[in-house]
């Protein structure tokens, strides 16, 4: 846009050019306007189901009020004797991993022989207001694991527990270590008061109970809004123009309205689940001291004694990472990875040099572990 | 209107916007460099430019949208939003531009002029929270906002204490550049007012419903004046952050010339603010301010609740609080449900292991995973009762 400028010194030094030619920006002008225009027509041709999401070929095997659980078809001759179940945050949709076909963290799972099961916890309405952490930890959960361990007559099983779900697979392998062989956490937060977290300082601040009694269950659009005011100039403003330079790409329009729909499709929450949550995790920082408790037993992180692998993004600002690697310090265990990423916390899921990457790590550590 | 013609419609607009914009920005160009030292007389192309760009964008895409599913609407409307966000950044960089050049040819101190655009992109972009005071005029208007949310439920008992509040429109009324000091006196005035009343007991038969009517409207206020507050300070932190992208953009002069491209500007603007706004949002002030705000908002729906159950009773209507006893009574039945469902299946799994154990007398049957499925932690008490 600015081809040149001249300076005499600091008072007249200024940091656009005066001197410029209107020629290169009208140009620039002309190819936005090309492929806007393109971009409007490919966005009228699009209707919703036109934006698939959940690629891989699933099977429910059980379900339970809103929840289901799910598994993947296999798509090695011999997977693993030993299945992954992949117990996802309740704020999201768990499609995240399943995207599309070029970004599936399943897909590169089964890929690579590992038997996948997936708990979809649905969308909680009105009569889902009253769900204890007791009854998605002890409950559901425990009731998916048991279903797994039947179907495969095994023992244990594998636990990957991605975000908020890492954090319930934490808790969970406390109060059931005998059920499960290996726990891989994924960008999940343990440490909710370290010095980056936001959510934790502004949480100290807003009555929960007030909130659950006045709402009942959390909408979800409310704590988007949260999230996306993490970030609000990139996540409101720049991701927006960024896409003029896509417009004209259906392909990469698709990917952008894939990610839209992940991002706003999000489920309520269940009024005293959330509660607690917010109340002995974000605020009270229990989980590091020991003092969080489910259905009446006490969670403590040094019951984990099996190999635990730790997964989190270098740079993500919904779970910082010193939140995640907080981990270490808390376990019973001796057998402890980290592998961290040079991404984001979207990046973790969508990435391509992420896809290439991580599946391999879980691959390879469960191997070891078989 | 089918699909064509909406997007026809649609490009349309937008074209007829760029056009002129297009006109314009040449204007700007030559104001620029055609008239050395005289730019800051030349009348300025921009103003109203982007109003106008965005009214006919938005006629077009009103009709292209209706039939338009959620998603991509959503992203038509977001990417016209944001489009318009550059428009707008792109008049006021121009009008900067325009004024200091004369300034900085002259070797005067041009830096302060563009400082000044700080409050231009306060209103521009941000707005000032106007829309609460200017709500707050005067207590007939206050009041048929607060009707308005209550869906008119009320409306004729509130018809009946508006006269009351007519008497308040001269004090209440005036500088409204001073807001946070309108603000105050507008608040005082009601404490001193329907405030008191508020807190006074009701007589007579509707004093049930007057109580929660005037509690709702209480709360209602302090939801406001929250808002308020909040606003003040995101838009606080929103120019601050512009400050410091023009600190940025000016300070390094001993570099030699930094010509940057538009884009690369608008990335230093959006991670320069985002930089400013994590601090801003990690501050006690503004954790306290949106903790005061969010916790207005849940007092006020209580209270709106409960006038709206009065309603809904009258009506023969179940109440949000009946819907949600029996939503937690369900809960509880679904529980114990599956409580028993899970002993019953512990139960058959222990019954065909005995029997397997009696034709094995010394068999060393394995034993099947699904004798070990229990719930080892759930006895009476060790629930967690919301």
């Amino acid at each position: 846009m600015n081809e040149q400028a001249t300076t005499t010194g600091r008072a007249s030094w200024i940091p656009f050019s005066t001197t410029s030619q209107p020629g290169g920006a009208l140009r620039d002008l002309v190819e936005l306007n090309k492929k806007v225009i393109r971009g409007i027509e490919i966005l009228s041709r699009v209707r919703e189901e036109d934006i698939c999401v959940g690629v891989s070929a699933k099977e429910e095997v059980w379900r339970q009020d809103n929840v289901a659980l799910y598994r993947f078809s296999p798509l090695v001759q011999r997977p693993f004797p030993v299945p992954v179940l992949v117990v996802y945050a309740l704020v999201n949709r768990p499609y995240m991993i399943d995207l599309q076909e070029d970004r599936s963290i399943v897909k590169n799972l089964l890929k690579l022989g590992i038997d996948v099961y997936l708990i979809d916890w649905g969308y909680p309405t009105p009569n889902d207001r009253w769900l204890t952490l007791d009854d998605y930890i002890n409950g559901y959960i425990n009731d998916c694991v048991d279903l797994v361990r039947e179907r495969h007559n095994v023992e244990q099983i594998n636990l990957l527990g991605i975000c908020q779900g890492g954090t319930f697979s934490l808790c969970y392998s406390s109060l059931h270590p005998e059920k499960v062989k290996n726990l891989i956490t994924m960008v999940t937060p343990v440490d909710f008061h370290v010095k980056e977290g936001l959510l934790n300082v502004w949480g100290r601040y807003v009555d929960v109970d007030l909130m659950v009694d006045a709402l009942g269950n959390i909408p979800g659009d409310f704590l988007n809004f949260g999230f996306l005011m993490l970030r609000p100039f990139q996540m409101n403003i720049t991701k927006y123009i960024d896409v003029l330079d896509i417009l004209d790409d259906e392909h990469q329009l698709m990917n952008f309205l894939r990610m839209e729909k992940w991002i706003f499709d999000s489920p309520d929450q269940a009024g005293e689940a959330y509660r607690q949550f917010m109340k002995d995790f974000y605020i009270g920082n229990k989980l590091v001291k020991g003092e969080v408790s489910i259905g009446g037993q006490p969670v403590a992180l040094s019951n984990l004694k099996m190999p635990v692998l730790n997964l989190y993004a270098e740079q993500d600002h919904l779970v910082p990472p010193r939140s995640s690697v907080a981990l270490e310090q808390h376990l019973g265990t001796d057998d402890y990875t980290a592998r961290s990423f040079p991404v984001g916390h979207i990046g973790m899921y969508v990435s391509g040099k992420v896809q290439r990457t991580l599946p391999p790590t879980i691959a390879e550590w469960l191997t070891k572990r078989a | 209107m089918d699909v064509h013609e909406q997007a026809e419609a649609m490009v349309s607009a937008w074209t007829e916007g760029q056009k002129k914009i297009w006109q314009s920005w040449c204007e700007a160009s030559r104001a620029v460099l055609g008239t050395p030292g005289s730019s800051t007389s030349i009348p300025g192309p921009f103003p109203g430019l982007v109003d106008q760009w965005c009214k006919l964008a938005l006629s077009g895409l009103e009709e292209w949208r209706r039939q338009a599913t959620p998603v991509t609407a959503g992203v038509a409307d977001s990417v016209l939003a944001g489009t318009n966000r550059i428009m707008r950044l792109v008049e006021l960089s121009t009008s900067a531009l325009r004024a200091a050049v004369p300034s900085a040819e002259a070797g005067g101190d041009w830096q302060n002029l563009f400082r000044q655009y700080v409050d231009q992109l306060q209103a521009a972009l941000v707005g000032l929270p106007q829309e609460p005071i200017r709500a707050a005029e005067d207590l007939g208007t206050l009041s048929q906002l607060f009707l308005d949310e209550l869906g008119g439920l009320q409306r004729s008992w509130f018809e009946a204490v508006r006269p009351a509040a007519e008497p308040l429109r001269g004090p209440t009324a005036g500088d409204d550049s001073a807001l946070i000091r309108f603000a105050d006196r507008y608040w005082d005035a009601y404490e001193r007012t329907i405030g008191r009343v508020v807190q006074s007991p009701s007589v007579g038969y509707t004093r049930e419903l007057n109580t929660k009517l005037l509690k709702a409207l209480n709360s209602w206020l302090e939801f406001r004046r929250a808002g308020f507050q909040y606003e003040i300070v995101l838009a606080d932190g929103w120019a601050r952050g512009w400050d410091q992208f023009l600190h940025e953009i000016v300070t390094p002069p001993q570099k030699g010339i930094q010509v940057r491209p538009f884009r690369e500007v608008l990335g230093l603007w959006g991670e320069t603010t985002d930089r400013v706004l994590t601090e801003v949002f990690r501050s006690e002030e503004y954790a306290r301010t949106q903790g005061r705000l969010v916790n207005a908002a849940m007092a006020y729906r209580l209270c709106e609740r409960e006038v709206v159950d009065v309603f809904l009773k009258t009506s023969h209507l179940p109440t949000r609080s009946e819907v949600d006893e029996a939503s937690r009574s369900i809960y509880e039945l679904r529980k114990g449900l599956r409580d028993v469902q899970r002993a019953l299946r512990e139960a058959e799994a222990r019954a065909s292991h005995q029997g397997e154990q009696g034709q094995q007398s010394a068999g060393s049957a394995p034993r099947r995973v699904s004798e070990a499925r229990s719930r080892p932690r759930r006895g009476a008490g060790g629930k967690d009762q919301p």
